[in-house]
């Protein structure tokens, strides 16, 4: 897309907002659920300064470091969808188990879906125990492909429903108020005038342990459900020995409603960092004539140090609800914090050398190769 | 890893006694335990050194020169601010090796005879040339880490970050046995692996390096350490540099320019240092010494970037020292 640009005379970003607006996929002609991919390059944009950027580069910090800034688009799954099964037992005493056959491997799906039961339920987080990990619990789907939160959360948020309105109709019993009367807040009954524990409720009930079920409803097969993204990179280039220091990465997604601000930034810096040593790297050598890997350790397959770690990383979310995806608007974030981070990095470097590297890593060898190109075409 | 003795004695007589009959030399183990695991060291017994009193820390007896027991960690030559005032390219050259935790248990005198890091050499299952087999793998393998210049049957690199930065400083070593003791320069110790000489350091069976030895003339140097890495950190050399001259109104003397990561031994050559000699170490010196210091380089099929880096390399360095 740059070299198509930097051919056309035009800006990168420039022709990609004009031909990112589409609200229909082109795969297959659907519309998609909802897209702010033009939303995600403005914050970007502001975010990194790119009214900064030249063409052919700008100064470093010294004479023979040069400063480049790039930018990539991703456009991913991540709707998430059916087949994913929760259940949540209110306990007497008011606590909550939500038990569900997903899995935590890092991502936070823990104290998501935890947050959407709390919040459906109208119970403290406190309260909710989170048993997941296990296959004998009700089925959920497997931590991968950017669906688990938008499988489970809204397979949650309905088995947390019928709990609630099975808790509600027993409390219209108890109190002998209309169950239209009654919400659920913090644990506690709440009628016209009266707060009522939900132990207290639950006690007076026979069967006193309500039981809620939720299975994952389908999607609109009529639309597409995609997230969509842009990462900005700013870096600096040595182009007398090839060394490349990323200075500054904005990430920006349009993932729906956000449902954990801290986790979802914090899966975006993992994205980044990952993607850093895809970036700069990470490579395997195998030696082609007997086919072993020689770098089967972590001597010389080079993931990105402390060190490497960009002085600065900036995540931001347009954090719209995507209505149409599912009954909470939300979708996937596993994968699409490293689709475009190497993309931008590379464009970057060329923005800030003129060298092009069209192959990852960006490793010494290949930049000061690209550069003596850029210079012998000069 | 294969079942062994271990012996920790508290006197040096002793350990140099078990070196005699065949034991190992054991003191960080940064290097030697790798090698143990993999396949690649099968020592019967280990002599565990740390026991042994005086071998560990530095002095500088004004006018008698700078002495380093080689059983001082790394970390302790980094992390002296004395010494960084005796001699700033020990902190320089040690700053960017492997990492803290390693520079904390590895020894000055381990990491001199540290072996290579060539990847056919590190793997078990592969029997180089260097280990009696009947070639090299990296010359037609992959190869591009290896070296560039100055290597025959065998294309592995020199790998301490330390080496350069001593040699620049002329230093000398001490070594003893229960024969006795001799001392040597430092260049000395290391071998380009050749015809029967397959091995890398030239240390004789039951011999122990004690310390290391600068003299007082050249800790009048000024002197730098240059390392291009993969990543900014934990990663051995692609091509190293360390130089030092001493500068007199602008003008350099006694210059020293070796270069590690580019042939199997800390590369020096003296016609790029004698051309440097009495000149301002202006771009045209400094280029022409890139030259000559790599005049006959052969690079593989995937290391000729390492010719690129090592000029420029060779340029920063010595312009640093008039800077």
């Amino acid at each position: 897309m740059d070299e198509l640009a930097e051919k056309m005379g035009v800006d990168p970003l420039t022709l990609r907002r004009k031909h990112a607006g589409s609200p229909k996929d082109p795969m297959s002609g659907k519309k998609y659920s909802d897209k702010h991919l033009l939303e995600c390059y403005r914050i970007g944009a502001a975010e990194i300064g790119w009214q900064r950027r030249r063409s052919g580069g700008i100064r470093g910090s010294a004479p023979h470091r040069r400063r480049g800034i790039g930018m990539a688009t991703q456009i991913w799954g991540g709707g998430g969808g059916p087949p994913a099964y929760a259940t949540v037992h209110v306990n007497p005493d008011g606590t909550v188990v939500l038990t569900a056959g997903t899995q935590d491997i890092g991502t936070g799906t823990r104290t998501v879906i935890a947050q959407v039961c709390a919040d459906e339920l109208g119970v403290d987080l406190d309260a909710i125990q989170v048993r997941i990990g296990d296959t004998d619990h009700p089925y959920g789907p497997i931590s991968a492909g950017s669906v688990t939160t938008a499988s489970m959360g809204p397979a949650v948020r309905i088995a947390a429903r019928d709990a609630k309105e099975q808790l509600l109709g027993a409390a219209a019993g108890v109190l002998e108020t209309p169950k239209a009367e009654l919400r659920l807040e913090g644990g506690v009954i709440v009628s016209k005038g009266a707060r009522t524990p939900l132990g207290e409720i639950l006690s007076k009930v026979e069967n006193n342990t309500v039981i809620g079920k939720g299975a994952r409803h389908p999607n609109d097969p009529e639309l597409s459900q995609r997230t969509f993204g842009a990462h900005f990179a700013e870096v600096e280039v040595d182009v007398r020995t090839g060394e490349i220091t990323v200075e500054h990465i904005v990430a920006v997604h349009d993932i729906g409603r956000v449902v954990n601000p801290t986790t979802a930034r914090s899966q975006v810096e993992g994205g980044v960092l990952q993607a850093l040593g895809f970036a700069l790297s990470e490579e395997r050598f195998v030696d082609r004539a007997t086919g072993r890997v020689m770098n089967a350790n972590l001597e010389n397959y080079k993931v990105p140090t402390v060190k490497d770690v960009p002085a600065k990383i900036t995540v931001k979310f347009v954090d719209r609800p995507d209505r149409r995806a599912n009954n909470l608007g939300i979708k996937g974030l596993g994968e699409p914090p490293i689709i475009p981070t190497a993309a931008a990095i590379a464009n970057a470097v060329a923005n800030a050398t003129g060298a092009r590297v069209r192959h990852a890593p960006l490793t010494r060898a290949r930049v000061l190769e690209a550069l003596a190109i850029a210079e012998a075409r000069s | 890893m294969n079942a062994f003795s271990y012996a920790r004695p508290r006197a040096l007589a002793e350990a140099l006694r078990m070196l005699r009959n065949g034991a190992i030399a054991l003191a960080g183990g940064t290097d030697l335990v790798g090698l143990m695991k993999d396949g690649l060291a099968r020592p019967a017994s280990l002599v565990d050194l740390t026991g042994i009193e005086g071998l560990r820390g530095w002095s500088h007896g004004k006018g008698r020169g700078l002495r380093i027991g080689a059983l001082t960690p790394l970390v302790e030559l980094e992390t002296s601010d004395a010494l960084a005032k005796t001699m700033p390219i020990l902190r320089e050259s040690l700053r960017d090796a492997a990492t803290v935790q390693l520079r904390t248990m590895g020894t000055v005198g381990g990491n001199l005879l540290q072996r290579n890091r060539c990847w056919y050499f590190r793997d078990e299952g592969t029997v180089c040339w260097l280990k009696g087999g009947s070639r090299c793998f990296a010359i037609d393998g992959e190869n591009r880490y290896h070296a560039i210049i100055g290597a025959q049957e065998c294309v592995i690199v020199s790998p301490s970050d330390l080496v350069p930065a001593l040699l620049a400083y002329d230093a000398e070593i001490a070594l003893t046995s229960s024969r006795g003791t001799r001392q040597m320069k430092l260049a000395d110790l290391f071998v380009a692996p050749h015809g029967r000489e397959r091995r890398e350091h030239a240390l004789r069976p039951g011999e122990l390096i004690t310390e290391v030895r600068v003299p007082e003339a050249a800790l009048a140097r000024r002197g730098t350490y240059l390392k291009a890495m993969d990543r900014k950190a934990w990663s051995f050399a692609l091509v190293s540099v360390a130089a030092a001259a001493k500068i007199e109104r602008g003008v350099a003397r006694d210059v020293r320019l070796i270069m590690g990561g580019v042939a199997p031994v800390p590369w020096r050559v003296s016609a790029a240092e004698k051309a440097l000699e009495g000149t301002t170490l202006d771009d045209a010196a400094c280029a022409d010494a890139a030259d000559r210091v790599l005049a006959g380089a052969t690079p593989l099929r995937d290391n000729g970037y390492k010719v690129t880096l090592a000029r420029e390399l060779v340029r920063r360095a010595l312009r640093s020292l008039v800077a």
